[in-house]
């Protein structure tokens, strides 16, 4: 890579503060140090297992929590979306309305989304319905919805918690589909994920993070090798720095 | 007696609900959501980020990054109002009729306490009691959802960045548009009992902006407090339901003792509904020193609470709400 990372994060701390003590402790460092570049167009995997830190991550990258120590360096104005599936949902609206009212909380311009609305209902297979409250639909509807709305979203970065699919097996298997295909496009993604499969077939590059700590980044053969063999042995750490 | 009062507010329901459904959005489809009788948000174009990439001239402030952030939590504002509105509306059965029925209903407690138990003889006493309820229940609501702006609405803060402010301004264009319409009835009442329009009429704007200037800094400062100090809403709300005995809903600060009314004044829901009170009821000019002191007052609680915000912008988001 010889460009400019978009965003850079060098030995970044976050912390907590707890109502009872963990370790003697009522400040828990949920990220001690983190290091990451991300280059525009890339897709980047986050690795690391239950607790490592990964969703915290997430907000800090979206910008919904500060971190406490370290250097974060954005590119100016860099819209970073994380990517969720019906936010800000009002029950006794319509679905129309929903989906123009979520669409705006993700940073769209309302003009935007009802242009393209047409193809949020087409996606969603909402037909009819669209016009109908909320409450009215079904827990797959509703996230068909939020799905199809959160699709038609295109920040700078968009960060995902898993790849996700929703609804029965065939949306299941149309939103995942959608989602690689926004995933492989130009569009810079970082995925986190804590099965190196997905990162595998995804991703360009990878990074592993452990107990808040980022230990490799490198190949994703590599990052996923070497987590793999740290899921099943417990060794292969990064030797931890003096 | 007890059956006879729910006889009649079941009838009084029934006869009241064919107006919430008129003010309601009507039937399908929603693409043109009617509220309030043609004010119609789905169909107007409300954002002026529009308006200036239409205007080549605007395109400069374009591509100011601060101001196209600005606009889009200006329309984000707008809908949401708009959002939290209907879905209030929705979940009711009489809808926006409990908007005016609330304080309808306040006003008339009170009017029989002192009226027919404590014997005021005031003159316009109904009209001089309602602007004092509604203005105050105006003050009271909005002090305390707007201190739970952000807790409130912690769950679309756990997912995207949003400044806090926004939520703040949400909650009080909220409440402003259903003052707004509590006065609406206000107009009728005073013709009633006899009151004519005056010039002074044209001071009403800028009470009201006075007042929604005041209560949005106010809030603004108690909605950084209370996701720390959540024990401060039952704080909160003794205070608003005590305050209201020394904000002058019930008599006239001109009544009150000469060496206790600056206390008094320092109120701003006092001031506020005096100056309501003496532009309706008087047809008198409010009086300009208390608004010359109230502007730089609110001032200084935006001032505050603007730097208190920026302060806990991504920190907020840590504790848990």
């Amino acid at each position: 890579m010889t460009s400019e990372p978009i965003i850079s994060l060098k030995n970044v701390g976050l912390k907590y503060k707890l109502r009872r003590p963990v370790n003697g402790s009522k400040i828990f460092w949920a990220l001690k140090d983190i290091s990451l570049d991300l280059y525009k167009g890339e897709t980047l995997g986050v690795l690391g297992s239950n607790g490592a830190g990964k969703s915290t991550l997430m907000r800090l990258l979206a910008g919904i929590i500060e971190e406490d120590k370290g250097v974060i360096q954005r590119q100016e104005d860099l819209k970073m979306i994380l990517l969720t599936i019906g936010m800000g949902f009002e029950n006794v609206l319509s679905g129309r309305e929903n989906a123009i009212l979520g669409g705006m909380l993700m940073g769209m311009h309302r003009s935007t989304i009802e242009k393209r609305l047409e193809r949020i209902t087409e996606f969603s297979e909402l037909g009819e319905f669209m016009d109908q409250p909320i409450y009215t639909y079904s827990a797959g509807m509703l996230a068909r919805l939020g799905f199809s709305v959160a699709m038609e979203v295109n920040p700078d970065v968009l960060l995902l918690d898993e790849v996700m699919g929703v609804g029965d097996v065939n949306f299941t298997e149309k939103s995942r589909d959608a989602l690689v295909e926004k995933i492989k496009s130009d569009m810079t993604v970082i995925l986190i994920s804590h099965s190196a499969e997905h990162i595998k077939s995804l991703c360009t590059r990878a990074t592993w993070i452990h107990h808040g700590v980022t230990q490799y980044t490198g190949t994703v053969d590599e990052i996923s090798e070497r987590y793999d063999h740290f899921m099943h042995t417990g060794e292969g750490l990064k030797p931890a720095a003096m | 007696m007890l059956w006879l009062f729910f006889g009649l507010s079941t009838l009084g329901m029934g006869l009241l609900r064919p107006w919430a459904m008129f003010f309601r959005q009507t039937g399908n489809p929603p693409r043109s959501c009617r509220f309030f009788g043609g004010f119609d948000l789905h169909e107007k174009k409300i954002a002026f980020g529009e308006l200036a990439e239409k205007l080549p001239t605007m395109a400069f402030l374009l591509k100011n990054p601060k101001l196209v952030s600005f606009w889009r939590y200006a329309n984000i504002v707008v809908y949401k109002t708009y959002a939290n509105l209907k879905s209030e509306n929705e979940k009711t059965y009489l809808g926006c009729i409990w908007w005016i029925v609330e304080p309808i209903i306040n006003t008339a407690v009170f009017y029989i306490v002192f009226t027919q138990i404590l014997k005021n003889r005031q003159p316009n006493f109904t009209v001089f009691l309602y602007i004092g309820m509604v203005a105050y229940g105006y003050f009271s609501t909005a002090i305390l959802t707007g201190a739970n702006a952000i807790v409130l609405n912690a769950g679309i803060m756990q997912q995207i960045y949003m400044p806090k402010i926004v939520f703040v301004v949400i909650s009080m264009c909220n409440l402003t548009w259903k003052f707004l319409f509590s006065l609406v009835v206000l107009f009728p009442l005073l013709w009633l009992a006899h009151m004519s329009i005056s010039w002074t009429y044209l001071a009403l704007p800028l009470i009201l902006f006075l007042q929604f200037w005041m209560v949005l800094g106010i809030s603004m400062v108690l909605s950084t407090i209370i996701p720390y100090f959540p024990d401060g809403r039952t704080v909160l709300n003794t205070f608003v339901s005590t305050f209201i005995w020394f904000s002058g809903v019930f008599y006239t600060i001109k009544s009150v003792p000469k060496q206790l009314q600056t206390i008094f004044y320092i109120n701003p829901a006092a001031v506020i509904i005096e100056a309501y009170r003496s532009v309706l009821i008087h047809n008198e000019w409010p009086t300009w020193s208390h608004f010359a002191f109230f502007f730089p007052v609110g001032i200084f609680f935006w001032m505050i609470g603007w730097y208190i915000l920026q302060k806990i912008d991504r920190k907020v988001t840590k504790i848990n709400m």
